[in-house]
């Protein structure tokens, strides 16, 4: 009867971050596991045998996919290649560092991820590493989309009709990468699979925290040091002030959903998938696992 | 066709020098005319002759010999293939090696090794067995496609392809044929002879016309040379356009190709496919034969020029390109009726 007190735990989890897929998967292998546990083992065992199942999980689904992503997903680096990535996904830090220790010669284009702002963390990481990279905004993705070689995204999870679930923007770069013919690959762990189908990115999402969405404009001392603040001044008060005013609402969405048709490829540890495979990697996984 | 022919005597003289079992098992089997053996299905054979000569103890031995063989096999008909893809005979091999192992390890619960040998000739030749009808299955399937009173076009010289369209024959259904020439080597010919002694109508077009009579063709079919992960094909050149006008006109483009050419290789352009190709060097370079018209001359001397400033005239030949799934309606494999998503979870059940 270790599931009982278990589910006030998930309940304080999920009260510290929204229940996502990657998590649901990992309780539901645990809550699994503990089902599994022959009836007359002693307290001991049991705690040691889950200790056990938790670090296997760890181990194989997290930390060696990883690893086995980078060895499929560089390989598809070519020498003199241009990839634009979105944001910081760690599976894509380090197929491209991989890439670069190989020694392969190509460039990075790091789109801007807003308000998180990670991307200058992976354009850092990656100079230091010797890599050339640009670093753009949004915004100009249309201009630098023309030049790009292959789109390398990463991802928070995958649904079963091949949809990905990624970082807000993601869905922009894929459907830009989509308008200029550029190939999408998707390097997700398969832990972030789920047998559930979204159709678009409001049905179910996260929210953000809505002032950072204003926090370049609202610093506690933004009004009188600020060069040509008068004007900006007067807009930025207003944004500062943003709960008082009446029909304004901040929203600031954690995630998006890029349509299947939008994905070339997705890499696993199992290798390179279509995405319209995502069920049948679901399959082979659960009758593994039975 | 006469380069054709001094290839295989000079293959058949080749054998004859004692080259190693395999591929002198392989070429007993290919020499059969009357089986008409597509090369994957003797390198089964060859691979067959291999488990029944090995002198292995272990199953890590008998798959170390199986896989040295394979090697041998593969860079064998890298080299004398000609034009015809190498990986069909690799696909094969590496089924079967995956087969025969995965056999082994539960057949080595109940039984010592000497008999598992034996049990595993068995399983192969069944399994060479499958292999052989895999054409005739295949055409099961796919034969009812073939509609009473339709046009096929067709693309490039595939067994499977006639298996399809011979059946659909036989079965009383009058349809004509639409076959693209096939330069430089001009295959299209030999397969119009082959759909001639069907009494198939056959109609032979320039490879460049495929636009022009796209309007009045029901279906095209082809073979191919590899299933891809995409759930993509690669196959002869001229493939991907003509399955790109199929796609513009709403015409159904169907692939016709048994299950041992699924690969696990999955490009994304067409440039990776050609890197990917592992034909040999001579093979690939190989030079498009010049026709004998006016301007040829000025590519001759190119050609003959070995110093001076880099040639701005060249002339490229292609072997092979590569299909996306977008463009394929439906494949007929010994498998069954597929769509193209489809190939990629047969790939998954495979390898798991």
């Amino acid at each position: 009867d270790l599931d009982r007190p278990l589910k006030p735990m998930i309940q304080f989890l999920i009260q510290c971050r929204p229940h996502s897929i990657t998590m649901g998967n990992a309780i539901k292998h645990v809550r699994h596991s503990i089902t599994l546990l022959p009836p007359d083992i002693s307290e001991t065992d049991a705690k040691a045998t889950l200790h056990e199942t938790i670090d296997a999980y760890i181990n194989a689904n997290i930390l060696l996919a990883q690893e086995e992503i980078v060895r499929h997903a560089s390989g598809k680096i070519a020498e003199g290649d241009t990839i634009l990535t979105f944001g910081r996904a760690s599976a894509v830090e380090k197929v491209l560092l991989e890439a670069r220790e190989r020694g392969t010669f190509y460039k990075v284009v790091v789109v801007s991820c807003w308000p998180q702002n990670e991307g200058q963390q992976l354009v850092e990481t990656l100079a230091a590493a010797g890599v050339e990279c640009s670093f753009i905004a949004i915004t100009s993705l249309s201009y630098m989309m023309g030049s790009v070689d292959k789109v390398m995204l990463g991802a928070s999870a995958l649904f079963s009709n091949g949809a990905v679930l990624g970082r807000c923007g993601t869905a922009l770069v894929a459907m830009m990468a989509k308008t200029f013919n550029k190939p999408v690959l998707v390097c997700a762990e398969t832990h972030k699979f789920s047998d559930r189908v979204q159709l678009d990115s409001i049905c179910s999402n996260e929210l953000g925290d809505p002032d950072r969405l204003v926090s370049c404009v609202c610093t506690p001392s933004s009004s009188a040091t600020e060069t040509g603040a008068t004007k900006d001044g007067a807009n930025s008060s207003c944004l500062c002030n943003w709960r008082s005013t009446s029909g304004l609402e901040l929203l600031n969405l954690t995630y998006d959903l890029t349509p299947p048709d939008h994905v070339s490829l997705v890499v696993t540890e199992f290798g390179l998938l279509p995405a319209s495979s995502v069920p049948a990697i679901i399959r082979e996984k659960d009758s593994a696992a039975a | 066709s006469t380069a054709r022919s001094s290839e295989a005597t000079g293959r058949r003289r080749r054998c004859a020098n004692g080259a190693m079992g395999a591929v002198d098992a392989f070429c007993a089997a290919r020499s059969d005319l009357a089986q008409d053996m597509s090369p994957p299905v003797a390198a089964i054979m060859a691979l067959t002759a291999v488990i029944q000569e090995s002198k292995a103890g272990t199953v890590m031995g008998l798959g170390d010999e199986l896989r040295a063989a394979a090697d041998e096999l593969g860079a064998y008909t890298r080299e004398n293939a000609g034009t015809e893809s190498s990986i069909p005979v690799q696909s094969a091999c590496d089924t079967m090696i995956k087969f025969v192992i995965r056999s082994s390890s539960e057949l080595l619960a109940e039984n010592s090794f000497d008999q598992v040998k034996s049990l595993l000739i068995q399983r192969s030749n069944r399994f060479a067995d499958r292999l052989v009808s895999s054409r005739d299955r295949l055409a099961s399937f796919g034969h009812k496609f073939i509609g009473d009173g339709k046009t096929v076009l067709v693309h490039g010289y595939s067994r499977a392809v006639v298996s399809v369209l011979r059946l659909a024959a036989s079965k009383g259904r009058n349809f004509e044929v639409v076959v693209t020439e096939g330069r430089p080597d001009c295959s299209g010919y030999k397969l119009a002879q082959k759909l001639t002694e069907c009494n198939i109508p056959a109609k032979i077009i320039m490879d460049t016309a495929i636009g022009f009579v796209m309007e009045r063709v029901d279906m095209v079919l082809v073979g191919a040379e590899g299933l891809l992960e995409s759930g993509g094909i690669s196959n002869r050149v001229g493939t991907f356009p003509l399955a790109l006008v199929a796609k513009a006109h709403k015409t159904p483009f169907y692939v016709a190709a048994e299950s041992f050419k699924f690969t696990r290789v999955f490009p994304l352009s067409q440039k990776e496919l050609g890197d990917m190709d592992v034909r040999s060097a001579a093979v690939k370079n190989r030079d498009l034969p010049l026709p004998d018209v006016p301007g040829v001359e000025a590519v001759r001397a190119a050609a003959a020029a070995t110093d001076g400033p880099a040639q701005t005239l060249t002339v490229q030949n292609t072997l092979s390109d590569y299909t996306p799934p977008e463009c394929i309606t439906l494949l007929f494999t010994d498998l069954g009726v597929l769509t193209p998503a489809a190939v990629s979870d047969e790939l998954i059940r495979m390898y798991q």
